[in-house]
């Protein structure tokens, strides 16, 4: 950092804190501020790559199926930078995960039948092929995501 | 939902002219695709240079598309960006459609010296 500059406050500590509301349009605000953020602390285009695209299909997924009956509640994110690692913890208020429990995602073969191609289903197994340690847990009426995106050594 | 399709060297060139193509666009992009590729032409190439983020809501779509488009056709992808070509990639994606560096190459295909 050059002198006299400090860091936004929602940015001090290396950490970013932001709620939101649980749609698409927002959740495409969120990603924009989180990679803005980024982009001024050693990440390269590789590591943002991998944190966008993570944080967006774990969004996605909250969007789609935590806030059924309002489709609309609050997301809270925390990102934080360190031992070279970009940390996320998503949380919001919505349906716990089916059994309380990730799903694991696969690799779907594809068909040699166009007709037979999956249209869907790729979220989770792209999160897993992303992101290190994640980590899900109830707390209260709390849905708690967590994962870590290891970054490239510069 | 900016999409522009012109006909160029036999092949309907569509160009997505959004950076995004995600949970936020994916279902507009279905229809105003649908509605575009219903001339049923020979080759449909998506230019999707513009295009910096792509999510799996925005794979659906494109793949939804391909399964919609008349038989024959040939749906064939232009330009893809490094988020874009992670996900095709990651997903085996990539084995499925034809995809070009950018247009020129797309739609030179034809011409054969």
């Amino acid at each position: 950092m050059k002198n006299g500059e400090t860091l936004p406050p929602e940015m001090q500590k290396n950490e970013l804190r932001i709620t939101f509301l649980s749609d698409p349009l927002s959740v495409r605000r969120a990603l924009e501020k989180v990679l803005r953020e980024l982009c001024g602390l050693g990440t390269t285009p590789e590591d943002r790559r991998k944190v966008e695209l993570a944080l967006a299909e774990v969004l996605n997924n909250i969007v789609e199926h935590a806030y059924p009956i309002t489709h609309e509640g609050k997301i809270d994110l925390r990102i934080t930078l360190e031992n070279q690692q970009v940390k996320c913890v998503v949380s919001d208020d919505g349906l716990p995960l089916p059994n309380s429990t990730l799903p694991v995602g696969h690799l779907q073969i594809l068909s040699n039948d166009i007709y037979e191609l999956p249209e869907g289903g790729f979220g989770w197994f792209l999160i897993g092929e992303l992101a290190d340690s994640l980590q899900y847990n109830r707390s209260g009426e709390k849905n708690i995501l967590s994962f870590l995106i290891g970054l490239e050594k510069t | 939902m900016n999409l522009v399709a012109e006909e160029k060297n036999g092949a309907l060139l569509i160009t997505f002219r959004e950076n995004r193509l995600d949970a936020a666009s994916a279902i507009q992009f279905k229809d105003r695709m649908r509605e575009l590729t219903q001339t049923a032409p020979a080759r449909v190439v998506l230019d999707m240079s513009l295009v910096s983020f792509l999510d799996s809501s925005g794979l659906g779509a494109i793949v939804a598309v391909l399964k919609k488009i008349k038989q024959g056709t040939s749906m064939e992808l232009a330009g893809l960006t490094p988020t874009v070509q992670k996900v095709f990639h990651l997903t085996r994606m990539d084995t499925i459609f034809k995809i070009h560096p950018d247009t020129e190459v797309a739609l030179n295909q034809n011409h054969v010296l």
